[in-house]
């Protein structure tokens, strides 16, 4: 089995990010209800930002971090703390998406209008590779139920 | 140029280069059965682009909203199947409520006279149809508005 995982910077960072303004204005705001006074200093700006990276880290798992292993069979994907096992048999049409900003996304379609998306850039796949490779395992299992 | 890479290269240019000017072509099916007939691939789009704060308020305020699609198929300098072509994405279109969409007929070599002739007299405004020849790099395009608009985008050769 193939799999996927890379560190998706781009969240990790913007989650960091806010989490360290958002931290930096709560303890402003709690500081100045308290004592009509923002007590700042470099050590507190160190603290917050090595709490930020802790608590960013924590969330960034809990929430963003994906990863995908798969075979001709069928596949597994865990996004944050949901997970998916499917077989590819189970889906019958496979689109590309653009989800915008250059990033592109798998769709698995059942029957109807019901998908499964797999987010192919997050996770460093060639978008239009992995949609050939995909179709031909759908249409592979198709053919082995037919016969 | 091979005809999966010009489909390639012409998917790449709808979805994330100038055809985003158009409209915003979002989601593309290859092998896509419709109909009598399988059309190479679809790409289906809305005229209302998604955009982030201010471009999207503006977009909610000032273009319209509608979805449209470009049908591509090859292999055919005849246009043996430019009619149940023609007819699924008449049935396509009325079933998604789309004002208009394109075709595009891609072949690895010249298409027949008579081809070219009935595009060319074709000025249906609801569909752009476009000819591709790969081997001359040559376009023919049906008369109407959308017919021409496609045939400066489907100029993918490079």
């Amino acid at each position: 089995m193939k799999t996927a995982a890379p560190l998706q910077i781009d969240n990790l960072l913007k989650t960091i990010a806010f989490l360290f303004f958002g931290l930096l204005i709560l303890w402003a705001l709690i500081n100045y209800l308290m004592l009509r006074q923002v007590y700042l200093h470099w050590l507190l700006l160190i603290f917050n930002l090595l709490l930020s990276i802790a608590l960013g880290w924590w969330f960034y798992k809990r929430n963003y971090h994906t990863t995908f292993s798969y075979d001709q069979e069928g596949f597994d994907i865990q996004q944050g703390d949901s997970r998916l096992s499917a077989r590819w048999r189970d889906y019958s049409r496979v689109s590309l998406v653009h989800l915008g900003q250059g990033e592109f996304a798998v769709r698995l379609y059942k029957d109807g209008d019901d998908f499964l998306q797999i987010p192919v850039s997050s996770l460093k796949l060639n978008p239009s590779g992995f949609r050939f490779q995909v179709m031909e395992f759908v249409k592979g299992e198709e053919r082995a139920i037919e016969t | 140029m091979k005809i999966r890479e010009y489909l390639l290269r012409l998917e790449d240019d709808l979805m994330t280069g100038s055809g985003r000017w158009v409209a915003d072509f979002i989601e593309s099916f290859w092998e896509l059965p419709l109909g009598a007939t399988t059309f190479d691939m679809v790409i289906l789009g809305n005229t209302r682009p998604r955009g982030f704060l201010l471009s999207r308020f503006f977009s909610w305020i000032a273009l319209p909203n509608y979805p449209v699609a470009c049908f591509a198929y090859s292999d055919d300098p005849e246009l043996k199947r430019l009619t149940p072509s023609l007819k699924a994405i008449a049935e396509y279109r009325e079933k998604e409520e789309m004002p208009w969409a394109w075709l595009v007929i891609v072949n690895e070599g010249p298409f027949s006279r008579r081809a070219k002739a009935l595009v060319e007299g074709n000025d249906t405004k609801e569909i752009g149809i476009a000819l591709v020849d790969l081997a001359t790099q040559e376009i023919t395009e049906s008369k109407s508005y959308i017919g021409r608009r496609m045939a400066g985008i489907a100029k993918r050769f490079k």
